[in-house]
């Protein structure tokens, strides 16, 4: 099963973000999406997770179109989560913050509490749950943000550069949660500058540049591909 | 600079015996502002908050005759206030010139393109991340709408707190409107214009004082809101 994309253009201005005539991504899998700055990563991460609707082209999800509204958008959120670069925290506590997925999602009162309760711990931020989330660091505010994700307990995971604002242990803590998500199947898509982080992380590659796909497939095929050795995407390995 | 330390040890002389006229003219200046204020507020908040978070055709020029309206100085809102309630306007037969309703009237033109300004530019700001935010966290379009507004408010009420202080302070409307007169329609700053030109300045200047505490009390809780 793959989520597939035909046709996909992105246009601000008169300006190409994205042309990508098809590109297919598994399902079930971990997929690093990398390239240089403006390559259109965010762009793609973007329309992928139906955060960005403004484009041309079709998206497919196993054999289903995805219908461009934002009722259906809404629907997929439901099932997805979002790690940020830059973690947006709401003037509330640490535990209200990451609560809200689940209240958004109707769960009742003491489920929240409990699942919320396992998901500070699980980040190590148990001892954070009652302080203001927009008065932590950087770092602080990322982990809030990956308990906030991973609590929904989504099908989809969208991430984008999410070693930055983390120390070397949170690295190592947010891979291995990331490895766990990976191994209860879920679909993970992955942007990272990283290419050690990526290897370690993800089973399939997509290098974009200028919007572009320079080389997208399995990892190990792509770092055997000889004929791809010396392009702008090989700098990265 | 005798005569200014003079007056000075009067003004505060008049504070500390809470002289009657003083109170009397600083209440109503309070109720006039607060009541302007208030109906403001209920207009221009939302309207504020729908014109940052909403795109509509004639969006644009609404901002635009906003931003005109910003500038506008307090003498020609009273002015077109005037104009609406004279013997001969629109309103004239409500018989509200020269009550402190009238100025109330006037203040409101003064204050609600403040109000609605400053709380579009704050909820602007906040808009793009949180709702995005919001809506990826499986929220509703009115839910992620609630979260915005959760997240502005303090902005918000620091948007109206500084609209209060723009009309405590405006001279041109009340004068225009009320007429300066006293026990009715005297407010601190018509107050302090008519009493320097009789030569009472020390009592001018006891107003003026109670005038800046009350500014010093509106800025320092629009700071305290703004860090929150």
């Amino acid at each position: 099963m793959m989520y597939s994309c035909a046709g996909l253009t992105k246009v601000i201005g008169t300006k190409r973000i994205l042309d990508l005539p098809y590109l297919a991504l598994p399902l079930g899998k971990t997929t690093v999406i990398m390239g240089p700055n403006g390559a259109g990563k965010s762009t793609l991460l973007r329309i992928l997770a139906m955060l960005d609707l403004d484009y041309q082209g079709t998206l497919k999800i196993g054999d289903q179109e995805v219908i461009r509204s934002k009722d259906v958008a809404q629907e997929f959120y439901r099932r997805s989560a979002f790690i940020w670069q830059r973690p947006v925290m709401f003037n509330m506590s640490v535990a209200a913050n990451v609560a809200l997925g689940l209240r958004m999602r109707r769960c009742d009162s003491a489920s929240v509490k409990e699942r919320v309760a396992e998901a500070l711990e699980r980040l190590g931020i148990a001892e954070l749950a009652q302080a203001n989330a927009k008065r932590l660091s950087g770092g602080e505010m990322q982990k809030v943000s990956i308990a906030r994700a991973l609590v929904v307990e989504p099908e989809f995971l969208f991430i984008d550069e999410p070693s930055s604002n983390l120390d070397v242990d949170s690295i190592e803590l947010m891979h291995r949660l990331i490895l766990e998500e990976k191994a209860a199947g879920k679909t993970i898509f992955l942007i990272t500058h990283n290419f050690v982080e990526g290897q370690s992380l993800a089973d399939h590659a997509v290098f974009l540049n200028k919007g572009s796909v320079l080389a997208a497939g399995p990892l190990s095929e792509l770092l055997s591909n000889e004929s791809l050795q010396g392009s702008t995407y090989w700098r990265y390995l | 600079m005798g005569y200014f330390l003079d007056s000075i040890v009067q003004a505060l002389k008049l504070l500390v015996a809470f002289d009657p006229e003083v109170i009397e003219v600083l209440l109503l200046s309070l109720k006039i502002a607060g009541v302007s204020t208030l109906l403001a507020s209920i207009i221009g908040a939302p309207l504020g908050f729908i014109l940052a978070t909403r795109e509509f055709v004639g969006r644009k020029t609404v901002v635009s005759i906003l931003n005109t309206l910003l500038g506008i100085p307090t003498v020609v809102a009273g002015l077109i206030a005037y104009g609406f309630l004279s013997r001969r306007g629109l309103f004239g037969a409500l018989g509200l010139l020269f009550t402190w309703k009238a100025i109330v009237v006037g203040q409101f033109i003064v204050v609600m393109p403040v109000i609605t300004a400053l709380v579009l530019n704050a909820v602007r700001e906040l808009d793009g991340a949180y709702r995005l935010t919001a809506l990826s966290l499986g929220a509703s379009r009115w839910q992620a709408a609630g979260l915005v507004l959760l997240e502005a408010r303090f902005a918000i009420i620091g948007a109206i707190i500084a609209g209060f202080g723009r009309v405590l302070g405006e001279v041109g409307a009340s004068m225009m409107l009320g007429g300066n007169i006293a026990g009715a329609t005297r407010t601190l700053t018509t107050a302090i214009s008519l009493e320097t030109s009789k030569g009472e300045f020390a009592f001018a200047l006891a107003l003026g004082i109670v005038l800046l505490v009350v500014f010093f009390v509106i800025n320092t809780s629009v700071n305290y809101l703004r860090e929150r």
